[in-house]
């Protein structure tokens, strides 16, 4: 009778466990999130300092100062810095580099230009074998075969005058175009 | 003997009785199942067998999220490259060598706003379609077809905030991003 009590009660409990457990089986729902954007194509172009050149202030960004230092006609040159000297004036240089990247581009290479910003009738300005044009008149053109993704060096050369006698400063713009 | 029996039959009785309850009350929960008419069911019970809807929101800072419904929402990045710097359109972007990853949060809500409903559900989120050149993480969770938990405790009528990242490369080309993800709320 004893044992009749305890089958009657345990059937009893798991008789009411079946709802409990039957409503725990909830309803799945779902909702969906679209994200969009838009990818723009970029490049962008930074200044390096070579291992042979001087070293660039804001090296690895896309806005950097080059600092020949003191040079003189009969001086040594200042660690990195070749000078040779001419007739009617000097010229100093220092190699230093330009890594332009790109992302999102379909592009092959890139041109490269340059420009001087403040007009120097004394001084002349050339990066490799080109000389810079100045502001207004149009950039001079140093690449249109530019390779991504790698340091590539360029050489800035300053020619001075003998007769020049003050502190030498300038702007360079440089622009780089996906081609 | 006869007294024996009669109480068999009593026992056994009794047994199917509270079956056909318990099968009753068990079907009464759910939704497909019930054929009660809607103004015969009182309103608490009418509360448990309504869908857990799923509200997609903008979260301050964060990219903006439009609402399409209940369901279904819209996470517009804005315009986005590679050599863009800091918060663009509520999203933040970070570059490597070869992929940068947009940032941003979002958030959502199971049911309605300070719902009564109890409990909490399990949250899951996976892909809609198939994303070969970019990499979907919601709260870390990488994110593929299958769904994969990003939540296992969410209550309802709450709004709780997640963070969604996509890793694009940059070979990618550029153009409109469309990128479906699924979100799924199961009661635990």
């Amino acid at each position: 009778m004893k044992n009749r009590a305890v089958l009657f009660a345990a059937l009893f409990s798991g008789l009411l466990l079946i709802p409990s457990l039957a409503s725990g089986q909830g309803q799945t729902s779902s909702g969906s999130l679209a994200v969009t954007a838009e990818i723009q194509s970029s490049i962008s172009l930074s200044f390096v300092t070579d291992p042979s050149g001087v070293v660039l202030t804001g090296s690895g960004t896309n806005s950097a100062t080059l600092d020949f230092g003191t040079v003189s006609r009969f001086g040594t040159p200042p660690l990195n810095v070749t000078e040779t000297i001419g007739v009617i004036s000097f010229t100093v240089s220092t190699p230093f580099d330009i890594s332009v990247l790109k992302s999102n581009v379909t592009s092959a290479n890139y041109a490269l230009t340059a420009q001087v910003q403040t007009a120097d009738g004394v001084n002349g300005w050339k990066i490799d074998t080109f000389p810079l044009t100045i502001f207004p008149a149009a950039p001079t053109s140093l690449t249109v075969t530019g390779v991504y993704g790698s340091n590539v060096m360029h050489t800035l050369y300053l020619t001075i005058p003998f007769s020049e006698g003050a502190n030498i400063s300038n702007t360079i713009n440089f622009v780089a175009t996906a081609n | 003997m006869n007294c024996k029996v009669r109480s068999r039959v009593k026992l056994i009785t009794l047994i199917w009785f509270l079956l056909g309850i318990s099968t009753g009350v068990a079907k009464g929960q759910r939704s497909r199942t019930h054929t009660v008419p809607a103004t015969a069911i009182p309103l608490h019970a009418h509360q448990e067998q309504e869908a857990i809807s799923i509200t997609f929101l903008t979260v301050p800072n964060g990219s903006p999220v439009h609402s399409l419904g209940s369901d279904q929402g819209v996470l517009d990045l804005g315009r986005l490259s590679y050599f863009s710097r800091g918060d663009v359109n509520g999203a933040e972007i970070q570059d490597q060598r070869e992929v940068f990853t947009v940032s941003t949060g979002f958030a959502l809500r199971l049911g309605a706003l300070n719902s009564r409903r109890a409990g909490t559900a399990t949250l899951s989120a996976f892909l809609l379609g198939a994303t070969p050149s970019q990499i979907v993480l919601v709260d870390g969770v990488r994110l593929s077809m299958m769904p994969l938990i990003i939540g296992r405790q969410v209550p309802y009528g709450v709004v709780t905030v997640h963070v969604l990242k996509i890793v694009i490369p940059t070979s990618m080309p550029a153009g409109q991003l469309l990128d479906s993800i699924g979100v799924m709320a199961t009661p635990n």
